[in-house]
C-alpha cells in the first residue's frame, strides 16, 4: 500500500537474538554511575553485539536561531549562548546548520514529520510514514522489554513516533507512571492476571483473523487491500502479544532513583523535563529500552517557575522581533538545554564495556521550526551527541539551499547498526559526520 | 489547482512507454497531429527522460488510468494546461489557445470516461475503517454511555481532500487494534451496573467559607470577600492563614482572572461518588471594580465549569449584572480519575468573562486590584447528584436486557464477577460518600442468569445485529456465543463472558469497518450512509427496520428519513464535525491571542465563536436559507460576549443582546458581518495567533469556499517575517514577495480574499489600524490592568483587493457582494464538500454529471442548505457505493 521508505539490503536477523538464546545471555558491562544498582539489576544485552541506543527529543516551538547557529565551522567553533551549555560535551556533539527537512513545510504541521520525513504535510491528502524510532524498534526492540518508549510533555497530547502505516503512537505523558512501567515490580498477582489477559486477547484476535479470512473472499480488489491492513494488524498484534508475555514474568531492574511526581502542572515544563531526562538516563542504562523519543509540545506550556517569564512558550514564540518576548524565550530555551546537558552528563558517566553510554547513544535534539516567529521551516536547528559518531562540532551547510536532514536520519539508522539504503527523501548518509 | 480533484491515492508512479503511444491510445494519429506537435513544442524540452521538470517524464508516462497514481498524473496535466498555468508564463513561445483547448477536452474525456468505468467496477467509495469520532458514537449509542470519552484515546486519523472519511486517510495497524481494544474495555466496564439500588442523589453547596474551596483564593488574596455588594471591611486574614469576620458576615466572593493561561478555581472538597449526571448551579452575578469598589457593570458575566486535568469543559453560565441570579449546567461527571484519566481530577470554575489581570496577590494590606478590572460574584456553587431517570442504568439493559443485577455472595452460587472499576474517592471531599473512598463498603454485584446460553444466545444475537448495521444470521452471532460457553465451561461467571464476547463484536472487521458492495447500496447500506451522515453514527431502531422493509429504498421514505434524523438532537454531531472539518473549527485553540497585545480575549469569547457558527449552520438547514448565506447574510447568531466582541452592542438597530445564550440578530447596515467569512470562530483559525496572514485566508476562501485547491509553494518561496512592531504591513511585505512573477501568478489567486479580511484581527474583532507592540502615548487614558496598553495603533489597515480577474472591491463587504453574486459557484462547491463528507470519497471527474443534477434540482430553491442535503442524499453519488 504505501511507498517503502525503507529498503534494506538484506533482512536482519530480526529477534534472533531473543529466539537463540531464549535466556539471559550476559550482564551489561555497565559500571559506573549507579554501581550498586546496576549490580542488582537483571539485564540483558545482545551476545556478540555492542548496544547501540537512540534518544530524539522535539521541542517544537522552536529554538532561537541566534542563540544556537555558531559563526565559525568545526570543533573549534565559536561559544554561542545555547552551545556554550553543552561546553562539557565539545567534541561529543555535532550542531548542524543549513539542514531541514526536504518537501516537509506547514509551520507547525510539519512536527509531524520531523521524525519521519514524509513531504507534503500541508497537503490535505498527506499520510504520515514511519517514524525513524519505528524502525529501530523493530530491528532492535525485541532486545529490551519494552521495544521503544514514546514519551511528551506538555498539555496537548502529541508524539512524534509514527507507525507503518503513519498512525501516531500514543505517548506516556505522566513521569511517575514512566517510572512504574519501568522500574516498579508487579506483584505475583498482577502477573497471573497479565497473562490471562494477554490468552484472552490472543482468543480474541483468533476469532477476528478467522472472520477476516472469510471477508476477504467476498470484496473486490481495491477494498481487499484496506481488509489485508487489518489482517496484518492482527497478525502484528499477535506477535506484540507473545513478545510482551516474554517478560512478564522477569524481574524488572532496580534503580536508585526516586518515583517523581505525576508531572500534571505541565506548566512545569523545566521540572518535568528533568524527570523524563533522569528516567530516561535509566531506562538506558538498565537497557530497558534502546530507542526513546521525546516530544516537548511546549506551545502552551507557561514555566512561570523562571524568572521573567510572562507568557506561553508559543506566545513566545511568535516574538515579532520584541526584545523582551525573545528574551522570555531564551530563558526558557537556556533551561532546556541545561536538562539536555544533565542527560549527556549521566550518560557519560556511566560506563559499559570500556566505554561510555553515551558514546553508544546518539541523542538527537532539535526543532521543527528555523524561525517560529515565521513558522519558517528551513535552517532547523539541530543537535547530535553521542552514538559513536566522529563529532565534528558545528557541521554547516548552505543557508539558502538546505542539505537534507534526511541524511542525518539515514545516518543514524547505520549508527544502529541498520542497513538501510535510504530513509524518506535522504539522498545519502551525512556529509561530513562518520562513525568512529 | 484542481477543480477536477481526484479520487484516488497517490501511489508509486509507473512510466514507461512513450508520449507518442499516449497520443494514439488518446485517438490522436501519431506523428502529425497539433496534439502531438503541442506536447512536442511545448512540454518536452522539460518534461522528458534528462530534465523531468518536477519529477515528470512525458517521454516516459504510460497512458494507464487504472492505476490511481497514473491517473492523479495526468488529471494534473489536465489540470495545468487548462488554467493555463503550463507551460510556464515565463515560456515566450506562448501555444495557440485553440490547441490548448483541444487538448485538455480531449483529456477530460478520456480521464470522466476511465473514471466511470472504474467507479462501475469498484465503486466511488472504498471499504473503510469508522474514523475514532465515529467509533466514539457508535460505542455510545451502543452501549448507552452519551458521553465517555473514546476518542482522546485513540490516534488521529488521517485526512485526505479534507477530510477524516476517506478510506485512503484511514488506515489500520496493530496500534490502532491495541487502542481499540483498550478503550474498548473501558468504555465494556463503564457500562456495569455498580449496584443493587439506585444511588442516593447527594448535594453539595460551597460557599465563601467552605474550608480549602474559595477561601483559599481568598487568603491568597487573589479575590475580595464581598457583603451586599460591596467589599467587606470588617474580613481579615490573620498570618497563619486564620480568617476572621464580623457581621455582617461576607456572603459572596469576588473573583478576577488570574494572569496564567490556565488557570482555574478547584472545587476542592465536592467530587462525585458515583459517576453519572450531575447538575452544578452557581448564584452569582458580574460586577465592575474601580481600583477601591464595586460599581455597577452593565455588562454580563459567566462562570465556566469543568475538569482540567481530564480536559473537560462541562459548560459556561451567564451571570447577570449586579443582581445574583442561579443558573445552572448539566454534566457526566465520573467518579474520581474517572474512567479515562488517571492524573488529576479536580472538578474547577474560572471565570470565563474576565480579562485575565496582573497579580495583586502580593499586594498583601490591599483588598483587591489596585486598578479597574471586571469581576464575578459568586455566592455559592452547588453540585448535584448522580441524577438517574432509570436503575440499572440504560447502559446495562444494553449488555444485559431485563436480567437483573444481585448483590454477589458465596451463596450466591456462581462465580464472582470482575466489578466496576471504582477510582478512590477523595477522603476529604463531599459528598460523604457511603460506598467507602475505596469502594470498600459496595457490596459486589451480578448479573442473574437462569439460562446462561439461552441469554447469551439472544442477547448477543441482538447485540450483533445493532453492532454490525445489517441483518444476522444465528451463524454471524455463533462465534461470540461460542466464547461465552467457553468461558462458561471454564468456570467464569456469566457477566465475565459476556463481557468478553461483546470485546470482540466491538473490535470484529463487521463493527469496525464499512463495508459495501460495488453497485447501488441496498437498504442497510443506505441506512448506514444516512445515519453516519447525519447522526455520525450507527442507524437507530427506526432506520434500521425501514431497511429491514426495504422501504428506505424509496426516494420518499429516503427523504423522510433525512428529515427525521436532521430534526434530532444527534445531527448536532454533524453540524460540529463538518464545520470543524469544512472550516477546520476544530482547530479554533489551536493558535492563543498574545495576552500583551489582546488583553481582553477571554475563553468565553471563543467559547461563543464556536457557538455561533454551529448555531448558524444549523439555522441554515432548519430554515433552508440560500447558499449565499455561506458568505452573506442579513443576521447573525449572536449572544453578548459576541455582540460586544464585534462592536454590535452600541449600534443602533441592534436590541441589547444580553446573556450567554445565542439568539438570531438582524443585522444593521454597515456592520460589516452576516456569513461564515466574518464569523471569528472562522478568523480566528486562519490567523497565526498574534499576526494574520492574507495568504493562509486568502488560500482557506479559495478552497473552502470556492471549491478550488491552491497549488502548494514552491520549494524555493521562501517564507514572511511577521513583524508586530509596526514598521510595516504584511501586505507592504508580500508586495514585494509579489514582484516576483513566478510568484504572483499565485499569489493575484488568492491574496486578494485574504486582503479583505485584513480588517478583522486574530480574535476575529475589527480594526482599522493594525496594533503595534509597545505603548507610545497614542492610546493615553486607556488603561490595561491599571496600566497603559503594551500596544499601540500602527499602519492603517487596506483591504483593498481584487478578484483574480480584476474586479477590484474596497473591502469585506465588496468582496462578499462578488461572491454571493455568483451562487452558483458556492453551490458547487459546498455540494462538493458536503458530498465528500457524505460519502466517504472526493469528487473525481467521473462525479461530474451527478454533481450538476444535484445543483440543477437545488437551483429553483436558491441552492437551500437542507435542500442541497436532501439532493446529495438522494443521488447517485450517494444510494451507489
Amino acid at each position: 500500500m504505501h511507498f517503502p521508505t525503507l529498503s534494506l539490503r538484506r533482512a536482519l536477523p530480526r529477534r534472533s537474538v531473543l529466539k537463540a538464546a531464549g535466556a539471559v545471555l550476559a550482564l551489561p558491562l555497565l559500571d559506573a554511575m549507579f554501581p550498586t544498582t546496576i549490580a542488582a539489576a537483571e539485564t540483558t544485552v545482545a551476545a556478540g553485539g555492542t548496544p547501540r541506543r537512540f534518544v530524539g527529543v522535539l521541542t517544537n516551538m522552536g529554538i532561537l536561531p541566534e542563540f544556537f547557529f555558531p559563526k565559525k565551522e568545526g570543533p573549534d567553533h565559536d561559544a554561542t549562548p545555547y552551545l556554550d551549555i553543552l561546553k562539557a560535551h565539545r567534541g561529543a556533539y555535532t550542531a548542524f546548520s543549513g539542514v531541514s527537512l526536504p518537501g516537509v513545510e506547514g509551520g507547525h504541521a510539519n512536527e509531524r514529520a520531523w521524525l519521519t520525513g514524509a513531504p507534503g504535510v500541508s497537503s490535505g491528502a498527506f499520510r504520515n510514514t514511519v517514524s525513524l524510532d519505528q524502525i529501530m524498534a523493530e530491528e532492535i526492540g525485541s532486545a529490551t522489554r519494552f521495544p521503544s518508549l514514546v514519551l511528551m510533555l506538555g498539555h496537548e497530547e502529541m508524539s512524534i513516533s509514527y507507525t507503518r502505516s503513519g498512525a501516531r503512537m500514543p505517548p506516556i505523558r505522566s513521569p511517575r507512571k514512566l517510572y512504574e512501567m519501568l522500574f516498579a515490580e508487579d506483584t505475583a498477582a498482577a502477573k497471573v492476571a497479565a497473562h490471562a489477559r494477554l490468552k484472552q486477547d490472543r482468543s480474541v484476535l483468533d476469532t477476528l483473523r478467522n472472520r477476516t479470512k472469510t471477508l476477504e473472499r467476498s470484496v473486490g480488489l481495491r477494498d481487499r487491500e484496506q481488509l489485508d491492513q487489518y489482517f496484518t494488524s492482527v497478525r502484528e498484534l499477535e506477535r506484540r502479544l507473545a513478545a510482551t508475555e516474554s517478560w512478564v514474568d522477569r524481574s524488572k531492574p532496580k534503580v536508585a532513583l526516586t518515583a517523581p511526581s505525576d508531572g500534571h502542572d505541565q506548566n512545569q515544563l523545566i521540572e518535568n523535563s528533568a524527570a523524563m531526562y533522569a528516567i530516561i538516563a535509566h531506562a538506558l542504562i538498565t537497557d530497558s529500552t534502546r530507542v526513546i523519543t521525546l516530544c516537548l509540545n511546549t506551545g502552551s506550556c507557561f514555566p512561570k517557575n523562571l524568572p521573567g517569564v510572562t507568557n506561553s512558550c508559543h506566545g513566545l514564540s511568535h516574538h515579532g522581533g520584541r526584545p523582551d518576548a525573545v528574551g522570555e524565550a531564551k530563558v526558557i530555551e537556556q533551561a532546556q538545554f541545561r536538562e539536555l546537558a544533565k542527560l549527556l552528563d549521566a550518560l557519560r558517566a556511566a560506563k559499559e564495556g570500556g566505554a561510555t553510554v553515551l558514546d553508544r547513544t546518539a541523542v538527537l535534539y532539535g526543532t521543527n521550526m528555523g524561525s517560529a516567529n515565521a513558522h519558517s521551516n528551513n535552517n532547523l536547528p539541530t543537535l547530535l551527541a553521542g552514538g559513536g559518531f566522529k563529532h565534528v562540532g558545528h557541521l554547516a551547510f548552505d543557508q539558502k539551499k538546505n542539505y537534507p536532514l534526511t541524511n542525518l536520519h539515514l545516518s543514524l539508522l547505520h549508527g544502529m547498526g541498520i542497513d538501510a539504503e535510504n530513509f524518506a527523501t535522504s539522498t545519502g548518509r551525512m556529509r561530513g559526520l562518520e562513525l568512529a | 489547482m484542481s477543480a477536477l480533484p481526484m479520487n484516488r491515492s497517490v501511489r508509486g508512479v509507473a512510466l514507461a512507454t512513450s508520449v507518442l503511444l499516449v497520443l494514439v491510445l488518446c485517438g490522436v494519429a501519431a506523428g502529425e497531429s497539433p496534439e502531438t506537435r503541442f506536447f512536442a513544442q511545448h512540454c518536452v524540452e522539460c518534461h522528458d527522460a534528462e530534465t523531468h521538470k518536477g519529477g515528470l517524464d512525458l517521454t516516459a508516462l504510460k497512458w494507464k488510468p487504472d492505476d490511481p497514481a497514473v491517473f492523479a498524473r495526468w488529471l494534473l496535466i489536465h489540470d495545468r494546461i487548462r488554467d493555463g498555468e503550463m507551460p510556464p508564463v515565463k515560456v515566450t513561445t506562448r501555444p495557440d489557445p485553440t490547441a490548448a483547448t483541444a487538448i485538455h477536452e480531449a483529456l477530460a474525456k478520456r480521464l470522466t470516461a476511465a473514471d466511470l468505468a472504474d467507479q462501475r467496477r469498484q465503486g466511488r467509495t472504498p471499504l473503510r475503517r469508522l474514523n475514532r469520532v465515529e467509533f466514539e458514537n457508535s460505542v455510545r449509542d451502543l452501549l448507552a454511555l452519551p458521553t465517555f470519552r473514546i476518542k482522546e484515546s485513540l490516534a488521529e486519523d488521517g485526512r485526505a481532500h479534507g477530510f477524516d472519511r476517506l478510506a485512503a486517510a484511514l488506515d489500520f495497524s496493530a496500534q490502532h487494534l491495541q487502542g481499540y481494544l483498550a478503550i474498548v474495555d473501558r468504555a465494556l466496564d463503564a457500562a456495569l451496573c455498580p449496584l443493587v439500588d439506585k444511588p442516593p442523589v447527594q448535594t453539595t453547596r460551597n460557599t465563601i467559607f467552605e474550608e480549602g474551596c474559595a477561601s483559599s483564593v481568598l487568603s491568597r488574596m487573589e479575590a475580595i470577600p464581598l457583603v451586599g455588594m460591596q467589599l467587606d471591611p470588617t474580613w481579615t486574614r490573620s498570618k497563619d492563614g486564620k480568617i476572621v469576620d464580623l457581621p455582617p458576615m461576607a456572603n459572596a466572593i469576588g473573583i478576577f482572572r488570574h494572569p496564567d493561561s490556565d488557570h482555574s478555581y478547584t472545587l476542592r472538597n465536592t467530587s462525585a461518588v458515583i459517576t453519572g449526571w450531575h447538575r452544578f448551579r452557581v448564584s452569582g452575578y458580574s460586577f465592575a471594580w474601580d481600583g477601591k469598589q464595586v460599581v455597577p457593570t452593565n455588562q454580563g458575566g459567566g462562570l465556566s465549569f469543568g475538569c482540567g486535568g481530564k480536559n473537560q469543559h462541562f459548560g459556561t453560565v451567564g451571570l447577570p449584572p449586579n443582581k445574583a441570579a442561579v443558573r445552572e449546567v448539566m454534566a457526566w461527571v465520573e467518579r474520581g480519575g474517572g474512567a479515562t484519566h488517571g492524573l488529576n481530577d479536580d472538578l474547577e470554575f474560572i471565570p470565563a468573562s474576565c480579562e485575565k489581570i496582573r497579580d495583586f496577590g502580593n499586594y498583601d494590606k490591599v483588598k483587591g486590584p489596585p486598578y479597574a478590572a471586571s469581576g464575578v460574584a459568586i455566592e455559592w456553587i452547588e453540585m448535584e447528584g448522580p441524577l438517574c431517570d432509570q436503575w440499572p442504568p440504560a447502559s446495562h439493559q444494553a449488555l444485559f436486557g431485563s436480567l437483573t443485577v444481585k448483590e454477589w455472595s458465596a451463596r450466591s452460587g456462581v462465580p464472582k464477577p470482575r466489578q466496576q472499576t471504582w477510582p478512590i474517592h477523595k477522603g476529604w471531599s463531599k459528598p460523604k460518600d457511603p460506598y467507602g473512598n475505596r469502594g470498600e463498603k459496595r457490596p459486589p454485584v451480578f448479573v442473574e442468569s437462569a439460562a446462561p446460553m439461552a441469554d447469551a444466545q439472544s442477547l448477543l444475537q441482538h447485540f450483533v445485529r445493532r453492532a454490525f448495521r445489517r441483518p444476522v444470521t444465528v451463524s454471524d452471532a455463533a462465534p461470540y456465543v461460542e466464547i461465552v460457553r467457553q468461558r462458561l465451561t471454564a468456570g467464569d461467571a456469566f457477566q465475565d463472558a459476556m463481557l468478553e464476547a461483546y470485546r470482540s463484536v466491538l473490535i470484529s472487521p463487521d463493527f469496525l469497518l464499512l463495508r459495501e458492495a460495488p453497485g447501488t447500496l441496498d437498504a442497510h447500506a443506505l441506512a448506514n450512509r444516512l445515519s453516519y451522515f447525519l447522526w455520525n453514527s450507527l442507524p437507530d431502531e427506526a432506520l434500521s427496520k425501514l431497511a429491514d422493509s426495504g422501504d428506505l429504498l424509496k426516494s420518499e421514505v429516503l427523504r423522510s428519513e433525512t428529515e427525521r434524523l436532521l430534526k434530532d438532537a444527534k445531527s448536532q454531531r454533524f453540524v460540529e464535525d463538518f464545520l470543524g472539518q469544512w472550516l477546520s473549527l476544530r482547530e479554533i485553540s489551536a493558535t492563543q491571542p498574545d495576552r500583551r497585545m489582546y488583553p481582553e480575549f477571554k475563553p468565553w469569547v471563543q467559547e461563543s465563536m464556536l457557538m455561533e457558527s454551529h448555531a448558524y449552520f444549523a439555522e441554515l438547514i432548519a430554515n433552508d436559507l440560500p447558499v449565499v448565506n455561506v458568505v452573506k447574510s442579513d443576521f447573525a447568531m449572536l449572544n453578548e460576549p459576541l455582540a460586544r466582541h464585534y462592536g454590535l452592542d452600541g449600534l443602533a438597530g441592534i436590541p441589547g443582546v444580553a446573556g450567554f445564550e445565542i439568539r438570531k440578530v438582524t443585522l444593521p447596515p454597515g456592520s460589516h458581518r452576516g456569513g461564515f467569512l466574518t464569523q471569528a470562530a472562522v478568523l480566528k483559525v486562519t490567523a497565526a495567533g498574534t499576526t494574520t496572514s492574507p495568504i493562509k485566508r486568502g488560500a482557506f476562501v479559495m478552497e473552502r469556499i470556492l471549491g478550488i485547491k491552491p497549488a502548494p509553494p514552491p520549494p524555493d518561496a521562501g517564507s514572511i517575517e511577521p513583524r508586530v512592531d509596526g514598521s510595516t504591513t504584511v501586505r507592504k511585505q508580500l508586495e514585494q514577495h509579489r514582484q516576483n512573477p513566478s510568484c504572483h501568478s499565485c499569489h493575484a489567486k488568492m491574496d486578494g480574499y485574504g486582503f479583505a479580511l485584513e480588517n478583522f484581527d486574530v480574535t476575529g474583532a475589527w480594526r482599522d489600524r493594525y496594533r503595534a507592540v509597545g505603548y507610545n502615548g497614542d492610546l493615553k487614558g486607556y488603561r490595561i490592568n491599571g496600566n497603559n496598553p503594551d500596544y499601540h495603533l500602527g499602519p492603517a489597515v487596506d483591504s483593498s483587493g481584487a478578484m483574480p480577474d480584476g474586479r477590484p472591491f474596497a473591502n469585506v463587504d465588496g468582496l462578499r457582494a462578488m461572491l454571493a453574486a455568483d451562487p452558483d459557484r458556492l453551490a458547487r462547491a459546498f455540494t462538493g464538500h458536503l458530498t465528500t463528507y457524505a460519502t466517504g470519497a472526493g469528487i473525481s471527474p467521473g462525479d461530474r454529471p451527478a454533481l450538476d443534477a444535484i445543483l440543477s434540482r437545488a437551483r429553483t430553491k436558491s441552492f437551500g442548505v437542507r435542500t442541497l442535503i436532501h439532493e446529495v442524499v438522494q443521488s447517485d453519488l450517494f444510494r451507489n457505493k
